[in-house]
């Protein structure tokens, strides 16, 4: 055990480390959570098609909630009355609020921010409403999560100019706001958010801040990625960020849920993570897999006579029972199939946090990583530039394609690979044919129209695209 | 006699003296289903909204109902045939391959009218997922021979007939639509008779057929809508399909969704006169208190998805089930005071209700509450048991746990509802007729006396009565 930090209601203890990355254990009121982790998504009191039991048996140790949208229904008295959110989902374990922060960017036609704080127009009944980061904690505190956040002044990661900074001095000022109005620190841990866009010096300038201010602060998260930024600026962000936190309390990269990602990032040193990805993306017949790409997109028709199962190494009932891609195939665009693979997804990102830990353990975590990394891309072409720097920072390859890849690698496309290679013009350089993206996108940043519904290839293209519909897709 | 192989099938039964109530033992290759019983309807091999880790926890489910369009549908059967699998084999996995249950196959959809005009003496039409399937009985035999159910029902023609009221032109012109219907039906029973006794069958099935398949235990089906007349038309000429071939294990009593309540008892009436050794199979009606009419009218199964739809409207079951208490209540006669049937979820009233949903119903008719009997179902038992104050919260925020949870409970309570009826049966009390009948009423007074609006979350669903 090297490092230890404890607050009233929070103790993290280090167990083992292999260069940055790390394994521990944060205790919380709700009972000990093995980081790194993947903490799911139940925006509004509920993760999507799966129950509070079988996020116990799924082995999850902390979900999230949203402020924002339990702010309005069913309103935080009405939570603290059932005996808070722990009381209204009958869910025994920790659970995490967002500070509805996120909701500037994803509802970003529906709000203005100002330094008192951010006015929301409800999506549900048009009222106006404002929340300060005062309004923000008494929510949480109401709420009664094991770990609350800061309500920070988000802005889309590609953001640059002067707003950057506005946005990143005013996430300390309203931090300390939110300090001054917290009236659980003996059973809530409010965790502050790092903010400053893609400027790794505003970043740093957040982290001085808070380090001031570190007697109070249980953890810290690092907040403002995931919005359509490079992923070569992402990983670097993080592990910047990282690097000057404090060693002894958790690091949460916030909104991350690509597999590849959070294999990154805890390869950099980043402990927990969240995202409505796995859930979402399930809903879409996709599921997750150690398979090239690193999903299996079940509703398509290559599938329908595939007698393999999802993910040979997965545990979940769906996979070890041999139900075969062929069946899921069938049920894929049914009522009953986004439930079934919406459990295997979660089954998927629980192993995968599993056998990181295990590795870290094991020593065993650079064999893994590459290991992982070669099953989700092949071949040498395969593998983004963003990927290789960040193993080589992480001190796990310092040459990933030198070092793991052969050199003289032939260009054929077997009969998997579904999508079609595509030389950019001028670049000499191959775009990979499988579904991973170069750029982070969960969701919002479509609605902003940075990147246009689709534009991305294999990216889902919603439904419903009205404005009225907006918040209704935020919603998870 | 046919000589081709056929699965494993035997119904050992008993009849309570004095009565037409029956209680027996469904056994199949792959599970023993006590009568009366419920069979769990699925759509495309899953229960609406109940995972199979859940479905698991439901011990009760040995039959399971399973459309035969969705073994049509992108030619799935042809699909399994290829992967040398039979329908339990490809469609579950293991944990639910190895629990005991059987499949029910049937043409008739158990939540919605799909069988679809119009029909010939050769070949009938339902609608399935991706389009009209033309259903013959070569088509038929091919799938069930592919894909090796435990039962399957024969294909029919059930048109959705309203009984006239005062006026004799419509009457005569639904009655002749009716006969038409009943005809149509048995003559699709005829051509698959016919056909299985056909030595040239394998060539028939171009292919279909292999020497290790065997053939499902057949259930003819008995139209006749509300006109008892053709009830006792179709009665006939199933006892005729019955000496015609010992593959036919039983019968499934269709469209009384087109029967008044009140009228049900009357329409089954020529039922008494069918073979007793049949399984007798009744389709869609789904309510629990015409399901104990049935019962006293000698029916053994029921296939209706009525608690998963209830559900996905937005209700929980809490109905009394037939306990020590409330059959000594109901020697003394069905009790005055109000009984709960459902809890509507969404009303305004259990935005504070932290209780589960049957200590809800406990308070709110407190006294019928020494009646009502605590929920052991996955989705209330503690510690992650569901509130009635959270479905409350989850309908209110349209999250599609609202229906997860209450498709458990509300599949858990029928479940209990027909266990707590076979133990009664099991006990042969000389009263138990006239307490059934009094339970019936009982359950039909609680259940009217409660709105029910079956649209509740976007869904339309009708005849159930």
């Amino acid at each position: 055990m090297e490092k230890e930090a404890a607050t009233p209601a929070l103790r993290f203890e280090t167990h083992e480390t292999w260069n940055y990355a790390r394994r521990s254990t944060l205790t919380l009121p709700h009972g000990p959570c093995r980081t790194p982790m993947f903490m799911p998504v139940g925006t509004q009191g509920a993760m999507k098609g799966i129950t509070s039991a079988q996020m116990v048996e799924l082995d999850v140790d902390l979900m999230l909630s949203n402020t924002y949208w339990m702010n309005f229904r069913p309103g935080p008295d009405v939570v603290k009355e059932l005996g808070g959110l722990h009381g209204l989902m009958s869910w025994p374990k920790n659970i995490l609020t967002d500070s509805g922060g996120f909701q500037m960017v994803s509802l970003l036609d529906l709000s203005t921010v100002t330094e008192e704080g951010v006015t929301f127009k409800s999506p549900v009944n048009g009222e106006m409403t404002l929340l300060t980061p005062e309004e923000s904690i008494s929510i949480q505190n109401r709420l009664g999560a094991d770990i609350i956040m800061a309500l920070d002044d988000v802005i889309p990661s590609v953001t640059t100019g002067p707003r950057v900074l506005e946005a990143q001095e005013r996430t300390i000022r309203w931090l300390d706001r939110c300090y001054a109005a917290h009236s659980r620190p003996h059973d809530q841990n409010l965790f502050a958010i790092v903010q400053g866009g893609l400027d790794l010096d505003l970043r740093r300038k957040c982290v001085d801040a808070f380090l001031q201010r570190d007697d109070h602060i249980p953890g810290y998260a690092i907040g403002g990625l995931s919005g359509g930024e490079e992923k070569d600026i992402f990983w670097r962000v993080v592990a910047n960020t990282c690097a000057m936190l404090p060693p002894g309390k958790p690091r949460y990269v916030m909104g991350v849920g690509y597999p590849v990602d959070i294999v990154v990032c805890v390869a950099v040193g980043a402990d927990m993570f969240d995202c409505v990805y796995p859930c979402r993306t399930a809903r879409f017949g996709t599921a997750l897999a150690d398979v090239p790409g690193g999903v299996v997109q079940l509703r398509s028709d290559k599938f329908t006579n595939d007698q393999t199962v999802i993910d040979k190494n997965c545990k979940c009932f769906i996979c070890k029972g041999g139900m075969t891609r062929s069946r899921l195939h069938q049920v894929a665009c049914q009522e009953g199939g986004g439930e079934l693979i919406t459990y295997h997804n979660i089954a998927y990102m629980m192993n995968l946090t599993a056998r990181l830990r295990a590795a870290i353990t094991n020593g065993t975590f650079p064999q893994f990583v590459i290991s992982f990394m070669k099953t989700i891309f092949p071949r040498r072409v395969d593998v983004p530039d963003w990927i290789c720097n960040a193993l080589a920072y992480a001190k796990i390859s310092s040459n990933l394609l030198e070092e793991h890849y052969p050199a003289n690698e032939q260009l054929v496309i077997d009969d998997s690979v579904f999508m079609t290679m595509v030389k950019e013009a001028g670049s000499g350089h191959i775009k990979s044919p499988y579904h991973v993206k170069d750029r982070n996108i969960h969701g919002f940043q479509k609605m902003r129209n940075v990147v246009k519904e689709g534009e991305e290839e294999g990216e889902e293209v919603p439904k419903e695209k009205t404005g009225g519909k907006k918040a209704k897709m935020e919603m998870e | 006699m046919t000589s081709l192989a056929q699965m494993p099938f035997q119904f050992t039964y008993s009849t309570v003296p004095g009565s037409c109530i029956r209680s027996g033992l469904v056994k199949t290759a792959t599970s023993e289903v006590p009568t009366p019983a419920l069979i769990v309807p699925m759509t495309k091999g899953v229960i609406p909204h109940v995972t199979y880790d859940i479905q698991l926890k439901l011990p009760e489910s040995k039959m399971l109902g399973l459309l035969y369009t969705d073994l049509c549908d992108l030619d799935y059967d042809r699909i399994m045939r290829s992967q040398n699998k039979t329908a339990r084999e490809f469609l579950f996995p293991e944990i639910i391959a190895q629990q005991p249950n059987s499949l029910f196959l049937r043409i008739r959809d158990p939540s919605t009218t799909n069988i679809v005009g119009p029909a010939n003496g050769k070949q009938t039409a339902v609608q399935g997922g991706t389009g009209k399937v033309r259903i013959d009985s070569t088509s038929f035999l091919s799938t069930i021979f592919r894909t090796q159910p435990c039962i399957a029902s024969l294909p029919c023609d059930e048109p959705i007939v309203e009984e006239p009221v005062n006026d004799p032109e419509a009457e005569k012109k639904a009655l002749k639509r009716i006969r038409k219907s009943v005809m149509q039906t048995i003559g699709y029973g005829d051509q698959i008779i016919e056909m299985i006794k056909n030595p040239k069958l394998p060539e028939l099935l171009n292919g279909a057929l292999t020497p290790s398949d065997r053939l499902p235990a057949l259930f003819s089906v008995l139209e006749g809508g509300w006109s008892i007349d053709s009830r006792e038309h179709a009665v006939k000429h199933v006892n005729r399909l019955c000496d015609l071939s010992d593959a036919i294990k039983g019968t499934v009593v269709s469209g009384l969704d087109q029967v008044k309540p009140e009228n049900i008892s009357a329409v089954l009436a020529p039922t008494k006169v069918l073979k007793s050794d049949l399984v007798r199979v009744v389709s869609v009606l789904g309510t629990p208190d015409s399901i104990v009419t049935c019962i006293l009218n000698g029916m053994d199964l029921f296939d209706t998805s009525y608690p998963i739809q209830l559900a996905e409207c937005g209700y929980g079951l809490v109905f009394p089930l037939l306990t020590d208490a409330l059959y000594a209540a109901l020697q003394v006669g069905v009790p005055s005071y109000p009984i709960p049937f459902v809890i509507n979820f969404s009303l305004p009233q259990f935005q504070l209700q932290n209780t589960p949903f049957v200590t809800t119903a406990k308070q709110l008719f407190e006294e019928s509450a020494e009646l009502l009997q605590d929920c052991t179902c996955p989705a209330c038992t503690a510690p992650t048991g569901a509130s009635t104050a959270y479905i409350h919260h989850l309908i209110n925020t349209h999250e599609m746990n609202a229906v997860v949870l209450s498709s458990i409970h509300n599949l858990h309570h029928y479940q209990a509802f027909f266990t707590h009826l076979r133990a009664k049966i099991a006990e042969n009390k000389p009263d138990l007729p006239t307490i059934l009948l009094a339970y019936s009423q009982l359950l039909q007074k609680a259940r009217t006396s409660q709105e029910i609006v079956m649209n509740k979350l976007g869904k339309e669903y009708k005849n159930f009565e």
